[in-house]
């Protein structure tokens, strides 16, 4: 059994392989999608432990994302992570329900660390 | 070439008999000259806009107006010579940094010749011609003052808005190559992060060591470049300063030769946004440590009280002090005397200090080395809320 699966959404490729492939190492199961409306697919497609998205994206941005998530499931821990938000835009991700935010560039070992601590102790439904 | 204060006086008609006449006057005036400056403060006071610029309370009212009378007195007595200008100049320019609006100059000058007037009317309204002539002194040492004062704002204020012309390009500029660069670092950093775990040999994971430090020091760029371009108003809290000071110091990297000093009152607080003022003595400290890289020699960082309105944070350092020539352009962006500077370091000191409704000034000390000073108001302004 994985420690779960997630989500990884970025439209830089590179940057979105290399989350999951450090994820992976870690002993996650990692999809990728490089926008707001792959990702949306992918999530109706089946379900996720744990989602992580950027914010500006096209077509649909991370906001429709954190929405997608939301109207399945009131619990999965979403991560954003943005480069420069405006105030406005951290309004509309935090109405939208995320659970945490982290700058970009994002610290790997950073994120990873946040990853396991959000999904430690989530029961496997 | 003629000066500011020669073409002016010529224009106005004020010459050395309006000097002489004036230096006259003087013992027939200054016995008033408290009185003037009382029923000044108490127009100033009376009125919304005016007194919003008083932010230290009567302590500052009692301070102003030992600094009119001495303004009236040096005003009458004279020389009119360039210390005068210079001395009248800096109120000019005292004026723009507390952010008042120039026709508060203008009314403040119709004020104090009204009661100048006055004054003369009742000392001399027995000698017409004695009393004309005072008239005409006074009338014009008062366009004198106030054309020195207005000129000195508008330079000043031309100079601040030139520089937050230049700060609102960067900001765009900033705003976009860092949003721009972040990816690309993430990417670097990521994969730096994913051959740790391969490599295994001392070469390769010493290079992942310079490659990892080396995005962060990009990063930081990137931050001091957003940070500047932030728009956001500072959150205010009251943070201890021992503690604020430690934290920053957490993120300079000093090396041995260098040593640091805290001076700090036991239990100083501040009212500051902790993020902005962390990054402002991050910036200062590693100024002064680089100053001092090669030789060694001391920083110290220094809070304390300056008067009823502000608290002063200083950094000075032993080294070899600001370039002269640079000195007066040291708070400008892009403006650097080290080759690896970004000449943003000091920009942001200045940015800090002023969304703070403070100042930042730089020197270099008499005993040698650099000096930096933001002066922080230490209580809200009347009505604004934490």
């Amino acid at each position: 059994m994985t420690p779960g699966s997630v989500l990884i959404v970025d439209d830089n490729e590179d940057l979105a392989e290399n989350l999951g492939e450090a994820l992976e190492v870690e002993g996650f199961e990692c999809a990728i999608a490089h926008d707001g409306d792959s990702a949306i697919a992918k999530l109706a497609d089946r379900r996720f432990d744990l989602v992580i998205t950027d914010l500006r994206m096209t077509p649909r941005d991370g906001i429709a994302v954190v929405q997608a998530v939301r109207s399945r499931s009131a619990t999965t821990p979403v991560v954003l992570m943005t480069a420069f938000a405006g105030e406005l835009q951290i309004d509309q991700a935090r109405k939208a329900g995320i659970t945490a935010m982290v700058a970009k560039p994002v610290d790997t070992s950073r994120l990873v660390a946040l990853v396991r601590e959000q999904l430690d102790g989530e029961p496997e439904p | 070439m003629t000066t500011f204060l020669e073409d002016v006086s010529a224009y106005i008609g004020f010459d050395r008999s309006d000097s002489d006449r004036l230096a006259t006057l003087h013992p027939v005036l200054a016995p008033d000259f408290e009185r003037m400056a009382d029923h000044f403060y108490a127009c100033i006071m009376r009125h919304e806009g005016a007194h919003q610029a008083i932010t230290g309370g009567d302590a500052q009212v009692q301070r102003l107006k030992r600094t009119l009378v001495a303004w009236m007195d040096s005003g009458l007595r004279g020389p009119h010579d360039d210390a005068f200008f210079e001395l009248r100049a800096r109120i000019g320019r005292r004026h723009v940094e507390i952010g008042l609006p120039q026709q508060y100059m203008v009314t403040a000058i119709g004020v104090m010749r009204q009661d100048y007037h006055a004054v003369i009317d009742r000392a001399l309204g027995h000698d017409a011609e004695r009393r004309d002539a005072a008239l005409r002194a006074v009338d014009r040492l008062l366009d004198l003052e106030l054309a020195i004062m207005l000129q000195t704002y508008r330079l000043d204020s031309e100079d601040r808005l030139r520089r937050n012309e230049r700060l609102a390009t960067i900001g765009m500029v900033a705003a976009t190559i860092g949003h721009d660069l972040r990816n690309p670092l993430g990417v670097i950093e990521s994969s730096a992060y994913i051959l740790r775990r391969v490599v295994d040999d001392d070469r390769g994971l010493r290079h992942l060591d310079k490659i990892t430090n080396q995005v962060r020091a990009c990063n930081r760029i990137v931050t001091a470049l957003l940070e500047l371009a932030r728009a956001k108003p500072p959150q205010l809290s009251t943070v201890d300063a021992r503690a604020l000071v430690k934290n920053a110091l957490v993120m300079v990297a000093v090396p041995d030769q260098v040593q640091l000093e805290i001076d700090i009152d036991g239990d100083h607080s501040l009212l500051v946004d902790v993020g902005l003022l962390e990054q402002a003595i991050v910036n200062l400290v590693t100024n002064a440590v680089q100053a001092l890289a090669r030789k060694g020699g001391l920083v110290v960082i220094r809070v304390h009280r300056h008067d009823d309105a502000f608290d002063a944070l200083t950094v000075f350092d032993n080294g070899p002090g600001f370039d002269p020539d640079m000195l007066p352009r040291v708070f400008e962006p892009l403006v650097t005397s080290r080759p690896s500077g970004t000449g943003l370091g000091l920009a942001l000191v200045l940015s800090v200090a002023e969304r703070h409704r403070g100042v930042a000034v730089a020197e270099n000390r008499a005993e040698g080395g650099a000096l930096v000073r933001i002066l922080l108001p230490s209580k809200l302004p009347e009505g604004a809320a934490a």
